[in-house]
């Protein structure tokens, strides 16, 4: 199984190994537009109303808000909203019984009445916040630390590996570096160590893969570092090769599945992605050769002269030129290298000394010097004066002479004895347009078409293909065997080919043979060839030669070629791994396309650069003052303060004040501080445990997102530690945080709970988070990997054999009606008033005498109770006052009442509940009910949103904030969903940049923020005891095993 | 460099000729992308509004640029620093309304 070790964990090659088998999809609904409007029109609006139920959303792509609509279909809920690109569906609720059952405790009440904008919420969500529109107090409140982690990824291409871009609109097959001589790198970025920089060319595009179609996305990073060790060169089954570092990642098609793999854990017969079809080409395509002459050498510049220029002003020429420019003016022209300092613009004729062959200024690639550069690149060569193309063939001859002739360019003949016949164009001025503006290289083994070839018109490119054909192609005719061939010593040149075939919709394979097997030849054979329907196609398109057409003959009923097509693409196996020293610069893009994959070497798909933009950007870090004053805004809300904060990250660990910081949030009054981790640097400092429990952290709100390697990646194998560490420090409590997701993880929810039961000392609760998969994210991967907190309460139905049921859940709301009772009966105001979707939570007991698991909705009947509570509020809030007396009449009330609301025959053995609701409501003492903490385990659900299932009904009553230190406090679902006005913005405009950190920070060592998991350190882990007690040696409370 | 207290931001409050919610919402987003934007606001249906920015990173005049469709009227101007936007922002400071109880 794949795991991050030997390096900085990342996730990426879990993940990939985790969705190796897809077990559900979530189909969404289809909805037309009319129906959506008609449905809108009779939906429900006020909170909590029945379905369907209209609602506010934001457009992903443009961030309108835009009306969606929550509607049940089939036993779900979905939203559907109208956005400018189209209508956009998404999952909303997995169980619409659940939603209505859930929305009957919504809490309809505006609990907060203090605001740190003066926008009045009419633009929800951009007025963020708090406006005065907000519903709900900040229940718990989140502060960055920092913006640094402990865990990342990188991965990038060679200088020289080529990719088809789109430069400005125009498609070019370019390297790597030479692109980067366009790039502005004027962002530092340092990642797993490696120091690089990036720019952000808006200018530039790439092809990547949607839905099968090949399409163009935008390059939002070029990213490029120092790399100095080894890069792997990929060679697949139909002779595709790419070169990358070895940490890069490629699409593997495996089960009808795209999954990643990194190059260096690629194997033979590995099924890779490919392009073969990508529309291209434009409409006329001309050359401005006097832009391009730009680069031919000086000399030649003297040579050639620019004719037509009798109505240019060449005064300004005088002073330099002197009598010359009068001699230039009568004949209509001059030097090339004379106009160039004149900078005139327009369109002119071109010549060279004093022949009379000329071009025009706009030289336009028509279908006649198209084959004519075929047949060059086929059989030519440059001489010092003119350009050359071998004949063997005199149907060849005519062709070539043919073409000529059309151009009106000068030519001879010559045939050395013993020699095939040459065809010279003995035009200087043409061997200059063949060389520098068309950009065809010198030397066969260095051949390369034409530079700007995919734009050219599909007729032009055709009559390039005939002359390429025509000139160096064959026909293999077998038996049974009928195919199309090229062969060239230049391997870019069949790359060339490659990619002007798929413009063209045919489908290739290379084939090479090492130069070994050659006798006496100084470099590998590449041959291209084409077969089947392909080969068909490519001869209905060509006009090809008679000795080609004879030798084809009836070409016949054509089988289509054994390879596996999806879309544009195609699967292809891996059929050689080899490395290769390399020392320089290697580089990467990051695409703006969900897909985040795009198309390298020989059409072969990679994964984009997944970069965490967090690292090596400038760094995020609010100074003790700004924590305080954020700390102090949000506890000061009114009339309702904070009372738990939560300090995160990045991964707050890193900060050396952390536990300077945990007692300042007690100073300011929290009474309850959780630090939001990974866990990891707790797994190696056990003095740092003890040193932040003793500090005041309450709870380690930390990742933990399945039981094994691969869908825990963060830290399975750190955990024992952690645990141990704990234990030893005796405490903080641990709360569990699986981040859920559709086939990824959903299949271990009810083992996770069984681990935290297993662990009931130092885990307080499980929190699942279903995945917020926030970004543009396309449609088939939101169908994979969503889930809602209905879906996951189903899984742990099944998956801890009914023993929690979704019966036993309830939605966070319901705290608020608690809360309303112990406002009116202590005074204390502490309201959950969430919307019904956002969450839910429950508790589970474990009777250790029969080793069972016990919900507490199986003894105490919860939704009576609470209906009970709060008719008793009712009633205390219209008293005018309470007297001890009266209170305690009430508490005993209660107490007894309580008991009809509960059942000892099904409360688990041990557990004294009575006597904790007695000592709470008879005699105020409510740190008894800490103990009901310790003897259960929390199970809650928070869905956190994304763009596609945004609700701005939720958004509004959010009870999870964070502070900012521009003054605002923000719902998490605007912070990080909509970054570019919150989280990324604020972080931005208080952040240090690199070089500003490192001066502020001289011992700061960005590598050791780093966290590196050897080989060693796992193989330890596995073979401890500790490993063994924290993970194996469980009980199985669920009959999980059976 | 992490922007300081001092640092002096520039305050427009304004009046919209041609706005209604939907233009509102797009160009506030628009403008509240901007990293020198501190705070903005735009009332589609009072048709007025305020902006806070940066006049170093964005000056006045290509903040009326980016609204000029609204056909925006400058009310009022006037400084404001980090530290008071921030103190102004705190929570103390914007108590509105009763609760029950």
């Amino acid at each position: 199984m794949a795991e991050n070790v030997g390096e900085i964990p990342s996730g990426e090659k879990e993940f990939a190994q985790s969705t190796r088998r897809i077990r559900d999809i979530v189909e969404f609904p289809e909805i037309s537009e009319d129906e959506f409007h008609s449905l809108l029109r009779k939906a429900s609006r006020a909170y909590g109303g029945p379905l369907p139920h209209r609602t506010l959303s934001i457009c992903p792509e443009t961030r309108r808000i835009v009306q969606a609509l929550v509607w049940e279909k089939d036993g779900k809920v979905w939203v559907t909203k109208k956005c400018p690109e189209g209508m956009i569906t998404d999952l909303y609720y997995e169980d619409v019984d659940l939603y209505y059952r859930f929305s009957k405790w919504r809490w309809e009440e505006k609990e907060l009445y203090s605001a740190n904008v003066e926008n009045t919420g009419v633009n929800c969500p951009l007025d963020c916040g708090m406006c005065s529109r907000h519903r709900s107090h900040t229940s718990l409140l989140n502060i960055v630390l920092t913006n640094r982690c402990n865990l990342a990824c990188w991965y990038c291409l060679p200088k020289d590996e080529e990719v088809l871009f789109r430069i400005h609109g125009k498609p070019q097959i370019a390297k790597m570096e030479d692109v980067a001589k366009l790039v502005d790198f004027k962002y530092s970025v340092e990642i797993d160590g490696f120091s690089g920089e990036y720019g952000r060319p808006e200018w530039l595009e790439v092809l990547t893969f949607k839905d099968g179609k090949a399409e163009w996305t935008k390059v939002a990073k070029f990213l490029r570092r120092r790399h100095r060790g080894k890069v792997y060169r990929i060679t697949t089954h139909t002779g595709r090769t790419i070169r990358t570092t070895p940490e890069h990642k490629f699409f593997v098609y495996s089960n009808g599945e795209l999954i990643k793999k990194r190059a260096d854990e690629l194997k033979t017969g590995d099924e890779l992605v490919l392009l073969w079809n990508f529309e291209g080409g434009g409409d006329k395509f001309e050359i401005d050769l006097l832009e391009a002459f730009r680069e031919i050498p000086e000399e030649e510049k003297e040579k050639i002269y620019v004719r037509g220029i009798g109505g240019l002003d060449l005064s300004p020429l005088r002073k330099e030129y002197g009598d010359k420019v009068y001699g230039w003016k009568s004949n209509g022209s001059m030097p090339l290298a004379a106009f160039y300092k004149l900078g005139a613009a327009g369109e002119f004729r071109l010549g060279r000394d004093g022949t009379p062959f000329e071009l025009p200024s706009r030289l336009e690639i028509t279908q006649a010097l198209a084959k004519l550069i075929g047949y060059f690149i086929a059989d030519g060569h440059y001489t010092d004066k003119d350009l050359r193309i071998t004949v063997g063939h005199d149907d060849v001859e005519e062709e070539v002479v043919s073409a000529i002739r059309e151009l009106g360019l000068p030519y001879s003949l010559l045939q050395a004895e013993g020699k095939a016949k040459q065809i010279v164009i003995g035009s200087r001025l043409m061997r200059l347009v063949f060389k520098y503006a068309l950009g065809i290289p010198e030397k066969a083994e260095n051949k390369r078409l034409p530079r700007d070839f995919l734009r050219f018109p599909f007729e032009v490119k055709v009559a390039l293909l005939s002359g390429l054909f025509n000139g160096d192609g064959y026909v293999v005719r077998g038996e049974r065997h009928l195919s199309m061939g090229y062969a060239s010593v230049s391997r870019a040149l069949i790359r060339d080919m490659l990619y002007l075939l798929a413009s063209l919709g045919v489908f290739a394979r290379v084939y090479t043979v090492p130069k070994e097997k050659m006798n006496g030849a100084n470099y590998d054979l590449h041959k291209l060839y084409i077969a089947g329907q392909d080969m068909v196609r490519l001869v209905e398109l060509l006009e090809l030669r008679e000795g080609h057409r004879e030798r084809l003959g009836d070409v016949g009923e054509r089988k289509q070629v054994r390879v596996e097509r999806v879309g544009d693409f195609f699967v292809d196996v891996v059929e050689s791994i080899g490395t290769e020293d390399y020392d320089g610069y290697v580089y990467d893009l990051e695409v703006e396309s969900g897909e985040h994959a795009f198309v390298a070497g020989d059409g072969v798909l990679i994964s984009n650069c997944f970069f965490y933009a967090k690292e090596g950007q400038p760094i995020y870090e609010p100074t003790l003052e700004q924590i305080r004053q954020m700390l102090r805004n949000a506890k000061k809300q009114y009339p309702i303060g904070a009372n738990a904060v939560q300090l995160t990250g990045g991964e707050p660990t890193l900060r050396e004040d952390l536990v300077e910081i945990i007692k300042m949030a007690h100073e300011e009054g929290y009474d309850h501080v959780q630090l939001n981790t990974d866990g990891i640097k707790l797994a190696f400092d056990p003095e740092l445990v003890k040193r932040i429990r003793e500090a005041g952290t309450n709870t380690l709100y930390m990742s933990y997102d399945g039981m094994t390697p691969q869908t825990n990646w963060k830290n399975h194998w750190e955990v024992p530690l952690i645990f141990e560490n704990v234990r030893k420090a005796g405490g903080p409590g641990i709360v569990l945080v699986p981040t859920t997701i559709r086939n990824v993880n959903d299949h271990e929810l009810g083992a996770i709970i069984n681990f935290g039961l297993n662990h009931l000392d130092i885990v307080r609760g499980v929190n699942f988070q279903p995945i917020s998969q926030v970004g543009r994210v396309p449609r088939r991967e939101r169908q994979r990997f969503r889930i809602t907190i209905a879906g996951a309460i189903k899984r742990i139905e099944q998956q801890t054999n009914d023993v929690i049921t979704r019966e036993d859940w309830y939605p966070i709301p319901i705290a608020g009606h608690i809360a309303r009772f112990f406002e009116a009966f202590t005074g204390s105001k502490y309201y959950m008033t969430s919307h019904f979707a956002c969450g839910a939570a429950t508790y589970v007991f474990l009777d250790r005498e029969h080793k069972r698991v016990v919900p507490i909705s199986r003894f105490v009947d919860v939704e009576g109770f609470v209906n009970f509570l709060e008719s008793k509020a009712e009633e205390i809030e219209r008293w005018k006052t309470m007297g001890r007396l009266r209170k305690l009449k009430l508490g005993a009330e209660i107490f007894l009442k309580f008991k009809s609301f509960y059942d000892d025959k099904y409360a688990p053995k041990g557990l004294k509940v009575l006597d904790l609701i007695k000592n709470a409501f008879m005699h105020g003492n409510y740190d008894a009910l800490g103990k009901f903490h310790e003897n259960s385990l929390f199970l809650g659900m928070m869905h956190f949103m994304d763009e596609y299932n945004y609700d701005v009904e939720r958004v509004e009553r959010c009870v999870i904030h964070y502070a900012m230190p521009d003054g605002r406090i923000v719902p998490f679902c605007t912070f990080n969903v909509i970054p570019e006005l919150y989280r990324d913005k604020v972080q931005a405009q208080y952040s240090y940049t690199w070089e500003e950190w490192k001066a502020l920070h001289p011992d700061w060592d960005y590598k050791k923020d780093k966290y590196f998991r050897t080989k060693e350190f796992v193989e330890k882990m596995r073979n401890s005891e500790l490993y063994r007690k924290t993970y194996i040696d469980i009980e199985d409370y669920f009959g999980l095993a059976k | 460099m992490s922007v300081g207290p001092d640092k002096r931001l520039t305050r427009l409050e304004l009046k919209f000729g041609d706005v209604n919610w939907e233009r509102a919402t797009i160009k506030q987003y628009e403008l509240e992308k901007e990293l020198a934007v501190w705070r903005v606001f735009i009332n589609g249906y009072t048709k007025s509004g305020f902006v806070v920015f940066d006049g170093d990173l964005l000056p006045k005049e290509e903040v009326l640029k980016r609204l000029s469709e609204l056909k925006p009227e400058v009310t009022a101007e006037k400084e404001v620093t980090v530290a008071e936007l921030v103190e102004s922002s705190m929570s103390w400071n914007n108590i509105f309304g009763k609760v029950r109880g």
